[in-house]
């Protein structure tokens, strides 16, 4: 045991000494915290502009009861949060209208236009909207503004319109007012996650969004430090450092310890990482879109990622150990990473194509393979619940192809760092398997 | 004390054999030399004789015992092969070479400043491997060998590549680590040094034993008396001289090989006698060079 700590000690060192793993650890969340928030955030900024539009109203109508809806502001929508927020995210949300009245007819309408273009070069305006006479049949108006792709803007006015609209309509068909309120109302859908029978709040597009990042997580720290050790294995191989180093330690201990110490290094970066996103979540949380919003970080979500995280690394690192081990350069190295990375992005597109039913019989299956279930079994726990010796069923399996394969490979990599010069064929390797 | 015995033991990879039928024992405070051309064995003994290799047949036993993990941390082994992380540094990488031979942190670090103090390296401590030159990397090499103060010590062509001063640095060393009490086993092909250094030692020829003994022993069994002389005159003489065996001129000087038992005024008279001017006459020990490319070459001395 001390050895293997030992080793684990230095290899931990190597790894979180390098200032790559430095920055790396700092700057990627920065990053990705700036790539989730940052836009929330300017969105904020943008819409909170006032929005001084000139009202050019030929039908004569609609002046009034718009101003009175645009610029009472956020009141109607205050009422439903839920709407509130999903306008956020599409840049909606705090416009401060200030609506001026034209008075125009049909035959002066050009020079007006040259003249309100004018107004707003001029910054005077944000723009102006054009609603002619037959606004109530035709249901069309005009908004020439600098800037149309502010949806917060474009969809507060066409909503406005359309609500006036339909109450002049309503009205005329002698509708009482409060029926009339009855009759526009939004409708707001919200839903809710049935977990062991209760129900558990939340929004699917929170927990896909989680789990695509903590699964890709999964992936890119197995690639990445499954590369690290198995460009280790072969500085050690290549220095012949190896020789000396099996004059200490058996192989097994030294492999544990090599993949222990770079496991750790990994853990200690995604620890950090998920601290920072989620530190940065609850704090940033009331700018986010409702979907981001209220979905419940289950301490089981992130047990059940810390298993698969941990046993799915092990299994895949003795793997890239083994390649490696076979390799003399790290070129010839490299080619085993493409059959590696296929056997994870496999159960990685699965899980994501199945999302929406992750308890199909295939998945269930292959959620069994060892070399499938750190990713398939993680994602069917987190949007479903599988039966508990399901999971019990597939650890196992894990645990145990783990442990046969580090077996087998600490025999292989006993062989193959002291043999050098050609690559052997999978013939030969699976000859050095009976070698005792 | 016997610290290593191996008897009878073989090795082959597919079609080679390596090693067939070696035996050998090293005492405890004793310095023992394998000697062999390249390819004749000398790596894959020594990779047996540290488990990293298994024999095909034969037994090994180090410390009366077969070999185990825990003779591990009383083993100090210099491989053939060398290198060194280039990325760690000096007192880092002789600290974890020392921890993995089971010392603490805390010793490992006085050992590595015992040693780099040693070889004269102090002021290379805190550099990277890749720092320093090709022969400073060797001496590191050499001493993370030895920085758990091991009984046993294997090292696989020790002075391969190294400069005149930085081997006498390495010859001292070992001589040191002989009078602590250790046993030395020592792979080369560079005679010279073995001949200073060596109690007892074998010459491997395609992995067999062909001469085994103290340097004394394996003089006595060269039985052939050698002399080294000038002579003005015609040396075609030489060989027809009684009792001679061979002659091997160098310029205007011979080395004359004759039977073992023939005395020196003796042959000085036989060279008198024919009628040779003799300018110098001198009678040289068998140099370990001279055995050993009659060894290789096949003739094994006991004629």
């Amino acid at each position: 045991m001390g050895k293997i700590k030992t080793i684990l000690k230095k290899e931990f060192k190597d790894i979180v000494k390098k200032k790559a793993f430095i920055i790396g650890t700092i700057l990627s969340p920065i990053f990705f915290i700036g790539m989730i928030f940052l836009p929330s955030l300017i969105m904020m900024k943008v819409s909170k502009t006032d929005a001084k539009i000139a009202v050019v109203d030929l039908s004569g109508q609609i002046f009034t009861p718009l101003k009175a809806s645009l610029e009472k502001g956020k009141e109607p929508a205050k009422k439903d949060p839920q709407k509130a927020v999903e306008g956020d995210m599409e840049g909606d949300g705090q416009v401060t209208f200030a609506l001026e009245e034209i008075r125009s007819t049909s035959s002066d309408l050009p020079a007006l236009e040259e003249r309100l273009k004018q107004r707003i070069e001029a910054k005077e305006l944000y723009g102006y909207l054009i609603v002619p006479s037959d606004f109530f049949s035709s249901r069309k108006a005009q908004l020439k503004a600098k800037n149309v792709a502010n949806l917060g803007v474009v969809r507060s006015i066409e909503g406005s319109l359309r609500d006036i609209a339909e109450r002049k309509l309503l009205k005329e068909e002698n509708f009482p007012e409060d029926r009339i309120a009855e009759l526009t109302k939004e409708v707001s859908l919200s839903t809710m996650k049935v977990e062991k029978g209760k129900e558990k709040k939340g929004g699917f597009i929170g927990e896909y969004l989680l789990s695509v990042l903590l699964v890709s997580l999964l992936f890119g720290v197995i690639m990445g430090y499954g590369q690290i050790l198995m460009r280790g294995v072969v500085e050690e191989k290549n220095a012949r450092i190896i020789e000396v180093l099996l004059s200490s330690v058996d192989s097994f201990r030294l492999l544990l310890g090599k993949v222990f110490g770079v496991g750790l290094a990994g853990l200690l970066q995604v620890g950090i990482w998920c601290f920072m996103l989620f530190g940065s979540y609850f704090y940033f949380t009331s700018y986010l879109p409702m979907e981001f919003q209220g979905f419940t970080l289950s301490p089981s979500i992130f047990l059940s990622f810390a298993l698969f995280f941990v046993l799915g690394y092990f299994l895949y690192s003795t793997l890239f150990a083994i390649a490696g081990a076979v390799s003399n350069t790290d070129q010839e190295a490299q080619q085993f990473l493409q059959p590696i990375m296929f056997l994870i992005l496999i159960p990685f597109i699965i899980a994501f194509s199945t999302i929406q039913n992750p308890d199909n019989t295939a998945v269930v299956l292959l959620s069994f393979f060892p070399f499938f279930t750190p990713i398939l079994m993680f994602v069917r726990t987190a949007f479903s619940t599988p039966p508990l010796w399901q999971i019990a069923l597939s650890l196992g399996l894990l645990v145990l192809t783990t442990l046969g394969i580090t077996y087998l490979s600490a025999k292989i990599f006993r062989i193959g760092i002291l043999s050098y010069g050609k690559k052997p064929n999978l013939k030969e390797i699976l000859l050095w398997l009976k070698v005792k | 004390m016997e610290k290593i015995e191996a008897t009878g033991i073989s090795k082959s990879f597919g079609e080679v054999q390596a090693v067939r039928d070696l035996s050998f024992r090293v005492e405890e405070g004793t310095i023992y030399g394998i000697l062999g051309v390249n390819g004749s064995g000398k790596t894959t003994t020594i990779r047996m004789l540290l488990n990293i290799l298994t024999p095909d047949q034969g037994e090994i036993l180090i410390n009366g015992r077969p070999f185990d993990e825990e003779l591990k941390n009383r083993i100090g082994y210099l491989p053939e092969e060398r290198g060194l992380y280039r990325k760690m540094k000096v007192r880092d990488l002789l600290c974890y070479m020392g921890e993995l031979k089971g010392l603490t942190s805390a010793q490992a670090n006085k050992k590595a400043s015992y040693w780099v103090e040693r070889v004269g390296l102090s002021e290379w401590m805190d550099k990277k491997a890749e720092e320093l030159s090709k022969g400073m990397q060797q001496k590191i090499q050499f001493v993370s060998a030895l920085i758990h103060d091991p009984e046993i010590v294997i090292l696989d062509e020790p002075f391969s590549g190294l400069d005149p001063i930085n081997t006498v640095t390495l010859l001292e060393v070992m001589e040191e680590v002989k009078k602590r009490g250790a046993a030395v086993l020592f792979s080369t092909h560079i005679l010279e040094h073995a001949e200073k250094l060596v109690d007892k030692l074998t010459f491997i020829r395609q992995g067999q034993n062909v001469l085994t003994g103290t340097m004394g022993e394996v003089k006595g069994r060269f039985a052939a008396t050698l002399f080294r002389i000038r002579i003005d005159g015609e040396g075609s003489l030489l060989s027809s001289l009684p009792k001679v065996l061979k002659v091997q001129a160098f310029g205007h000087e011979y080395e004359v090989e004759t039977e073992g038992d023939t005395e020196p005024t003796e042959f000085l008279k036989n060279l008198l006698t024919a009628g040779l001017r003799v300018e110098k006459f001198e009678k040289v020990e068998p140099s370990l060079t001279n055995i050993y490319m009659k060894v290789m070459r096949g003739e094994d001395g006991k004629n």
